[in-house]
């Protein structure tokens, strides 16, 4: 029953992170810098409409 | 149906605190330049009905200059908001209006909110808002944004204008430009070029201001048209140089300015005070930005800071601590044996709780970093590292960048990145976004903080302070290397504007330091808590093999055998200090082996593997298999060394009464010392960028190429450096 129990916690960790960091890559998260993040709470914080760096 | 409105004005003329009052928003508000870097969207509901509002870029101008000056002109172009909410600064109200003047020069219908009366009254400043209406044909509605004050107003004379018919203002700029833009305007008329977006006018301006955006789409698409306005803008500047010594971008500027006076001039503003008169915020400047003692009271400041976190947090931190260990012993001896109870109390409690142990001083380290943001001191940090921050070939925009990131430890390298947009050089932009991870974020302080109380306990502020000046010294030569080779190119000038220094409101304050708090707590009980669980995992599985196990239970057998029945049952039985001789070696040897049975099956699990795999490497910096698993998991989110060093000690933790807490465990620890801190300490601060900050990097500086550089080379850079004062270190230790 113990590696029941424990195997459905791991895999629902697995399956948030996993989740989270796609998120993340796809830009879609809150980047969740989680400290000091002054501009974290817009949502599209990595999607924004700025040139990237190299675009000229 | 709701009516769309943007806020615009200059940076730090309030267009943040407006957002978050109108909207109930509580995005970040701060007393420097360049807060808000992404427009930002939300909704009022009011008795006037819905409004979408947009928060822009504080921008100066419209000309293409820099990043967020493009970004709003476009945002206005493309959307045509019904409104544009110009917020002014009404203690410097003749630069605040070019801005409101460019806008009115575009056609845009422009509501101007004059902000900061409050500032302004005690500046000696008296505005007639119901003149300056009158002579520039907008509503101006005075506010205090800070405190609510105008707002209702406001929105009513946004509803009441949002329809009425705009025409753009046009301002004279003397003869010679005049005659040109009359020229211009037929030419790009005749041609239709953006015509459907701009007036043919105001490209004719943007031509002459050189707007290298709107130039370089007209030589793009109509080679023609781009070599006949330039024959004429170039007629026109030999003319103005001959004759004015001026280009005729200053002579525009110069244009409006003019305009803008001759309004003021009649009776719009009154000063009861001796304009030339120092401000109280010119008297403090003249003491904290003075070339020999600006440096000196900013270092005390950031070491004041650093002692009183560390002073004030003591406690607390021993309380959270306290209480974690007290969960982690009720835990233990409720639970019944088994991977459960392992999962709970050393993955779950033990990592985590690892984490969630420096709240206190996270709160405390944000609540001196929102004090020194909200009163414009770290503005004048900006001004005063300008110098070295040119030295070292990054620009003095760069230093806002650097402190967003953690340049005083507790902040986060992502909008630190992200603050990187408001560089108008690329090659600085990407210096400066390569070498922002280096400072110290707040998700490295635990990590700072767990290695300084365990083994720099007696100097935590000063420890602190070193971090500090290591991470910049670092970041500022790795930057000089970028831009003497692979980043090579001109430095570009800086202007910042100082704002004023604020009384900061404590309720502002309490709110950032808790909105800060609570975003640390939640990736605790998120990011770090998956990340955890997983890493409890791969340090449990697969444990060790029956052969394996059968030798350790050999041992216990061998012992067991020779103890007499009652030793035993006395083992079971009594506390420690009850015990006989006799039975306390036995219960001693007994406990050694389960040590080194629990030290194997880590060893043994796939984490551990990796970690031990990474040995022969990292041993050279003093890491063992336990802190490269540490170090690994980091990448996820720096947090995750703590929580992973947590659970691995606790792991390996064999007395269920023991529940020290990990800076204890790692002060007794074998392999652990100052040494192996220190170069843990600088391993951090230099490592790869967590996994965020590198999608953020490879998103800003548009090529997944710089992100693995930086993750790569800051990787190599740490290693070396750790290595270097560990084997150093050892030598003179």
């Amino acid at each position: 029953m113990d590696i029941v129990i424990v195997g459905v916690i791991v895999a629902v960790a697995m399956v948030f992170s996993l989740r989270s960091f796609v998120k993340i890559y796809k830009g879609e998260g809150d980047c969740s810098c989680g400290t000091g993040c002054s501009s974290c709470s817009s949502n599209d914080l990595c999607n924004s409409n700025f040139p990237v760096v190299n675009k000229k | 149906m709701s009516t769309a409105i943007v806020l615009a004005g200059n940076p730090n003329s309030g267009k943040t605190t407006l957002f978050n009052e109108l909207t109930g928003a509580r995005q970040h508000v701060g007393n420097y330049p360049g807060v808000t870097v992404e427009k930002k969207q939300g909704t009022c509901c009011s008795d006037f009905g819905e409004f979408d509002i947009v928060d822009l870029p504080g921008t100066y101008s419209l000309t293409a200059y820099s990043m967020e000056e493009v970004v709003a002109r476009d945002f206005l172009v493309n959307e045509k908001p019904s409104m544009i909410v110009d917020i002014v600064d009404a203690s410097n109200l003749e630069r605040n209006l070019y801005l409101a003047v460019q806008f009115m020069e575009m056609g845009a219908p422009v509501t101007i909110a004059l902000n900061m009366m409050d500032v302004a009254k005690k500046r000696g400043i008296e505005i007639d808002h119901q003149k300056l209406s009158q002579l520039l044909n907008v509503p101006v509605i005075p506010t205090i944004a800070r405190k609510g004050e105008g707002k209702k107003e406001l929105l009513q004379a946004i509803k009441a204008n949002v329809n009425n018919q705009v025409e753009p203002l046009i301002i004279s700029y003397g003869q010679g430009i005049d005659i040109a833009l009359d020229k211009m305007g037929k030419i790009i008329q005749a041609s239709q070029f953006l015509t459907q977006k701009y007036s043919a006018r105001w490209i004719a301006v943007k031509y002459l201001e050189n707007d290298s955006e709107i130039k370089e789409l007209v030589k793009i698409e109509d080679r023609n048209l781009d070599l006949q306005l330039e024959t004429i803008v170039d007629k026109v500047t030999k003319h103005l140089l001959a004759t004015l010594d001026t280009h005729p971008e200053g002579m525009i500027a110069d244009q409006r300015y003019g305009f803008i006076n001759s309004i003021l001039k009649q009776d719009v503003i009154k000063r009861y005070q001796d304009e030339n008169r120092l401000q109280v915020s010119d008297k403090i400047d003249k003491v904290v930005t003075n070339r020999f003692l600006g440096p000196i009271i900013m270092i005390a400041i950031i070491m004041g800071l650093y002692k009183f976190t560390f002073a004030y947090s003591e406690m607390p931190v021993a309380w959270f601590e306290s209480f974690f260990g007290w969960l982690s012993g009720v835990a233990e001896s409720a639970l019944p044996e088994g991977l459960l109870k392992s999962l709970i109390v050393s993955g779950i409690i033990d990592g985590v709780g690892g984490v969630l142990g420096f709240v206190p001083l996270i709160m405390f380290m944000f609540f001196g970093i929102a004090l020194l943001e909200d009163s414009g001191y770290l503005a004048r940090m900006s001004f005063m590292l300008d110098r070295i921050f040119r030295m070292f070939g990054l620009h003095g925009s760069s230093v806002m960048a650097f402190i967003v990131s953690g340049g005083i430890a507790g902040g986060c390298a992502v909008p630190g990145v992200m603050a990187t947009r408001i560089l108008k050089s690329p090659k600085e932009r990407l210096a400066t976004l390569l070498t922002v991870p280096f400072m110290n974020c707040g998700a490295k302080l635990p990590v700072f903080a767990l290695l300084i109380a365990a083994f720099f306990a007696e100097n935590e502020a000063q420890m602190m302070l070193l971090i500090t000046m290591i991470a910049w010294l670092g970041a500022l030569i790795v930057a000089w290397v970028l831009r003497s080779t692979v980043i090579k190119g001109e430095a570009t000038p800086f202007v910042m504007e100082l704002p004023p220094y604020r009384m900061p409101p404590l309720k502002g304050i309490l709110i950032h330091t808790w909105e800060r708090t609570w975003q640390y707590i939640q990736k605790a009980g998120t990011v770090i808590l998956g990340v955890s669980i997983i890493i409890w995992a791969m340090m449990t599985f697969p444990g060790l093999d029956e052969n394996q196990s059968k030798v350790f239970e050999d041992q216990r057998v061998a012992i067991t055998s020779n103890t007499s029945e009652q030793i035993l049952n006395d083992i079971e039985t009594f506390e420690q200090g009850q015990l006989s001789v006799q039975a306390v070696a036995v219960k001693e040897n007994l406990s050694r082996i389960d040590f080194y049975e629990a030290k194997a099956g880590l060893k043994n699990s796939i984490a551990g593997r990796i970690g031990t795999s990474l040995e022969s490497i990292t041993k050279f910096a003093g890491f063992d298999w336990r802190t490269n698993i540490a170090l690994v998991g980091g990448f996820a989110a720096k947090e995750v060394v703590v929580s992973t060093l947590g659970i691995a000690y606790s792991l390996g933790e064999i007395d269920p009464e023991e529940t020290s807490s990990l800076s204890d465990r790692l002060k007794s620890a074998e392999g652990w010392g100052p040494l192996t801190a220190f170069s843990l300490i600088i391993f951090t601060i230099f490592y790869a960028p967590c996994f965020v900050t590198v999608v953020c990097i490879a998103r800003e500086a548009g090529s997944w190429k710089w992100a693995g550089f930086s993750v790569v080379f800051n990787t190599v850079l740490a290693f070396g450096l750790s290595v270097i004062c560990y084997q150093v270190g050892s030598i003179i230790m």
